[in-house]
């Protein structure tokens, strides 16, 4: 009887198990992390001002940039459209002129070409 | 009658049930919340462990639960109202997460010609973790046989020294009933240990 009650005594209530090295330490951190809480390493004040104004010089450039890439576009787009009208322009007034006057308009420049301001007679008439 | 606590030790217990009840309020201010959890979980991450792992005996399976217990409180702190210790909280997520992970085990032993226990022991017996000597093997293997909740009953007391009261709040069994069950995991191991021959 005296054994039975010593036997739990004599083994003791040591727990007989360990945990990898370190391992509450990074189980924390892992809880930290998961919970959204990790303790990130502090970036020096001034440094994160630098980093802030570099930030803020790059937003500007990127602006700038913006703007002159779409400048350029519009300036291509309303050039292209300019070109394009008096392309139209260009083609009604051919379409409202006949033949012969055409000719006659043809002579005349080359005829002004050659001998100056004296305008071509058109003798056709 | 009551024993009177040192003055030494009032003044300790009264500043850990202040700075608890400081993180308690910090938990339900969603600012503060994650820094406060993150002291908690630095606080009792080692007693939960040893509570788990005495239950399920294998490293990886006792981190997995614990892993599950603290991230079941950080989702259901709105549903803690500070009625109860925060370690009390603490303890019956864990002890639920056991005894749920304890049963699945069982489920999917189901077909296997092993017991839980057995399996339980095998692993032990591999685990690397684990570096008792044959008397303490024979122990760990005594308190195999009893019920899983006896078996809680028995480690809370018997490597925990948690008062019956203690362990009433956590367990929600009456400190009468866990003190019987207790003697009666007693006389059952003791019973095991001796009728397998060990040395000590």
């Amino acid at each position: 009887m005296k054994k039975e009650k010593n036997i739990l005594k004599k083994i003791g209530n040591d727990l007989p198990f360990s945990v990898p090295e370190n391992y509450f330490e990074q189980f924390a951190n892992e809880i930290d992390l998961k919970i959204g809480y990790a303790k990130k390493i502090e970036v020096p004040k001034s440094e994160t001002k630098g980093f802030i104004r570099s930030k803020a010089w790059m937003r500007w450039a990127a602006v700038f940039v913006g703007i002159f890439l779409l400048g350029n576009v519009f300036y291509f787009v309303s050039k292209n459209n300019e070109r394009q009208k008096q392309e139209n322009y260009e083609m009604y007034l051919l379409s409202q002129v006949d033949e012969p006057t055409m000719m006659y308009y043809y002579m005349n420049d080359a005829y002004e070409a050659e001998n100056g301001n004296e305008t071509f007679q058109n003798t056709s008439n | 009658m009551k024993k009177k606590l040192p003055k030494q030790l009032n003044v300790e217990n009264n500043k850990t049930i202040a700075s608890e009840k400081k993180l308690i309020e910090q938990l339900h201010d969603p600012q503060d919340r994650a820094a406060a959890f993150s002291q908690l979980v630095r606080k009792y991450q080692e007693r939960l462990y040893w509570h788990i792992r005495k239950m399920v005996l294998s490293h990886d399976d006792a981190n997995d639960i614990l892993q599950n217990t603290f991230m079941k409180a950080w989702n259901g702190i709105d549903n803690f109202r500070g009625d109860s210790l925060v370690s009390t909280w603490f303890y019956r997520i864990a002890t639920n997460e056991t005894l749920t992970f304890l049963s699945n085990k069982r489920m999917k032993n189901i077909n296997s010609l092993d017991e839980v226990e057995d399996v339980l022991l095998q692993q032990l017996q591999a685990d690397q973790y684990f570096n008792g000597n044959e008397a303490q093997l024979k122990l760990q293997q005594a308190i195999l046989t009893l019920p899983e909740k006896q078996r809680l009953v028995f480690n809370m007391r018997y490597f925990d020294d948690l008062s019956y009261e203690q362990m009433e709040n956590i367990l929600g069994t009456t400190a009468g009933a866990l003190k019987a069950s207790y003697h009666l995991a007693v006389k059952k191991i003791e019973k095991f240990l001796l009728d397998s021959d060990i040395e000590i």
